[in-house]
């Protein structure tokens, strides 16, 4: 079980109503919800923007909660009543430095260590009353080349090292990706040493608090020695950097994503590789058990049993449920079976974020974009990320007007319309138009495979004045309605849509 | 002289008995017994004039479907394989499929009831196309569109994707 807190960070980024709000433990598994005691003002003003973690699972006496301030820690302990607040101070070679924490983790073995702005390296103890101090350890900082003003970093555990992560962005803003840097902490150097390499590893860093992760290639199926990270200014993209060629990709798992209002974070719901497992032997067990069963049945004397009546899809076995969850075309069906009951929700583990790239059955539109002066053409499917190139000469110099159904209006030089169909390459034309294509909006109303299919644009003329403009397929011309001054409208540049008999246009 | 061997006349066939869980007594071909992994495992180790199943988590109705599609599924294979081996062209694949979806558009009750007798004998693919119609039932629906369809009370107390 792994509990996250809504951290600080994403308590700062979502504003002045959610700051106030109380903090609290949340479990998207299970929907536990653990409160926290209410925190002092001055304290939520120094922590602000520090990191926040979670020491272990709140099923474990031991669960604190941490949050790393400039001078002071701020705890809670399962339990406790109240936050206690205990300061600490960067020591090096016995002298107090003015530096202050700036990135904690918290390793498997229980070991909290962080880094401070300076790059020292620190390791936070507990004493056994509770208090949490600060020791410097005598590590070799973290030498960044070519260092940079701007830059973010993360502290990650990976197989039982420490791993320090730096995005060095371009220039003087946080903007773009310079380079990324990797070290690992090397006991026996006592030094951050350079990794160039992460071998079957694959790590996860998001900005938000500690939540930066690492998990195996071979067992989660994505490729391995690659960081997956995303920016602060670009809450959409994925990124994706592969230490092999130390190439930097964007992936677009949601391009369609609504703006989040806080910055994405990574969440793995924890025990998730093993307990897959686990089910693999149960499975076993579970066919022995119904192999003893079917054995046995000799031994069961004959009885009429009257068929239930009642048909439990509730009660539907946990394997089953999770086999059907395989079977579902789209993330959002998986979300919404797990949605349906308790005992479904629990069957299926939450869902991996990837969609089986061959599982999908439905149509859905592709996102396609074109250059005017090349005759090469992209395809993006949505849902998996596969991008697949097309040569299509008719593309060349011509634009893309308006789409439906699979068939695109293009418009080539000033006075020639066609309608093209990626898919089959058909075209149909259309008559040239009587003036330049000066269309704010150009729309039609079915495809041009079907008879009554009339072609519609709008032109903004002048003060109040529109121009209309329409041809039916089998017409020699356009019709063209000029000034039309009654609607007093100007169109704006959004396309027109058709709908029962009528093109309508957005002033 | 030798003893004459007659390839037209064939062995008598084998059977075996699978008796429901309402009692009911069904004689079928081994083959098609056979389909079920679950009574294959555990075949030779019984003796002939044993193999007689009692199953007790499967009603005489729903017994009747799966061993409807056993049979089918048994003598399809046949076809196919023939087919192939006089290597003329035989589109019995796809008429199985067909065969296969004609069969399993049922209500979700009986839906259920081969579902876990599918998952019961292990009729591997039995259960995958079960479980595929569940799927595709369940695929574009809404969490409660899928609780009526499916008649599953709404035991969740907080929906995780009610707005605030």
């Amino acid at each position: 079980m792994l509990l996250f807190g809504v951290h600080q960070r994403l308590v700062n980024y979502d504003g002045l109503f959610i700051k106030r709000r109380p903090l609290f433990l949340w479990n998207p598994d299970t929907r536990e919800i653990i409160d926290l005691p209410p925190r002092d003002e001055d304290d939520i003003e120094q922590i602000k923007n520090s990191d926040c973690i979670l020491l272990s699972p709140p099923a474990n006496p031991d669960c604190t909660v941490l949050f790393v301030g400039k001078s002071f820690f701020l705890w809670w302990r399962v339990g406790d009543k109240s936050w206690t607040k205990d300061e600490y101070e960067i020591v090096r070679d016995g002298i107090k430095i003015d530096d202050y924490i700036h990135k904690v983790i918290s390793c498997t073995d229980g070991t909290i260590y962080a880094l401070t702005m300076q790059g020292l390296t620190i390791i936070i103890d507990k004493e056994p009353c509770g208090k949490l101090l600060a020791r410097t350890l005598d590590f070799e900082r973290p030498q960044s080349y070519p260092e940079t003003l701007c830059f973010h970093a993360y502290l990650v555990e990976s197989c039982g090292e420490i791993i320090f992560v730096v995005i060095h962005s371009e220039g003087v803003t946080f903007k773009g990706v310079n380079h990324i840097e990797l070290f690992k902490m090397d006991f026996s150097e006592e030094a951050w040493v350079i990794m160039d390499c992460l071998g079957d590893n694959v790590i996860f860093v998001s900005t938000i608090g500690a939540d930066s992760m690492s998990v195996s290639a071979t067992q989660s199926g994505l490729k391995g020695n690659c960081i997956y990270f995303t920016l602060v200014q670009d809450k959409h993209n994925l990124y994706v950097f592969d230490l092999e060629d130390e190439s930097i990709s964007i992936y677009l798992p949601c391009p369609n994503l609504r703006t989040p209002s806080s910055l994405p974070f990574w969440l793995l719901p924890s025990n998730r590789l093993v307990e897959k497992q686990n089910v693999d032997e149960n499975t076993t067990a579970k066919k022995e058990l119904k192999m003893e069963a079917m054995r046995n049945t000799l031994a069961i004397i004959k009885v009429n049993v009257e068929k239930s009546e009642r048909i439990c899809w509730i009660d539907l076995p946990f394997d089953l449920v999770a086999m059907i969850a395989m079977h579902l075309p789209l993330a959002i069906d998986y979300m919404n079976l797990r949605c349906v009951c308790k005992t479904w929700a629990f069957s299926v583990r939450p869902i991996r974020w990837r969609v089986n790239p061959t599982g999908s059955t439905i149509e859905y539109p592709w996102l396609m974009s074109s250059n005017r002066e090349s005759s090469r053409c992209k395809f993006l499917d949505p849902t998996c990320n596969i991008t697949s190139h097309f040569d299509m000469p008719e593309l060349l110099y011509a634009r893309i007007c308006s789409s439906k159904d699979g068939w695109l209006l293009m418009s080539a030089g000033d006075y020639s319309m066609f309608f093209f169909n990626p898919f089959t390459k058909e075209i149909v034309e259309l008559p040239d138009l009587t003036e330049i294509f000066s269309f704010s909006g150009v729309s039609f109303s079915s495809p041009p495979t079907s008879p009554d299919c009339v072609t519609f644009g709008i032109c903004f003329r002048g003060f109040n004045e529109v121009n209309i403009y329409f041809v039916h397929l089998e017409d020699d011309a356009w019709t063209n309605i000029l000034g039309v001054s009654e609607a007093r409208f100007t169109p704006s540049n959004v396309t027109p849509v058709f709908c029962t008999g009528a093109f309508y246009c957005l002033g | 002289m030798k003893d004459s061997f007659n390839p037209s006349i064939e062995p008598p066939k084998k059977t075996v008995t699978l008796v429901s869980s309402d009692g009911y007594d069904f004689e079928v071909e081994e083959e098609v017994a056979l389909e079920s992994q679950v009574i294959k495992d555990g075949f030779e180790d019984k003796a002939v004039d044993d193999r007689e199943y009692l199953l007790f988590n499967v009603h005489s109705d729903t017994l009747e479907l799966i061993i409807k599609y056993c049979e089918k599924h048994v003598s399809s294979r046949k076809s196919i394989s023939a087919a192939a081996a006089s290597s003329s062209s035989s589109n019995g694949e796809e008429a199985l499929k067909e065969w296969d979806e004609h069969f399993i558009s049922v209500d979700t009750n009986t839906l259920y009831d081969i579902l876990m007798a599918a998952d019961y004998l292990n009729i591997k693919s039995l259960l995958d196309l079960a479980i595929q119609k569940v799927a595709d039932t369940i695929h574009g629906r809404s969490p409660e569109q899928i609780r009526k369809k499916f008649n599953i009370e709404n035991d969740s107390i907080i929906d995780p994707w009610a707005s605030e």
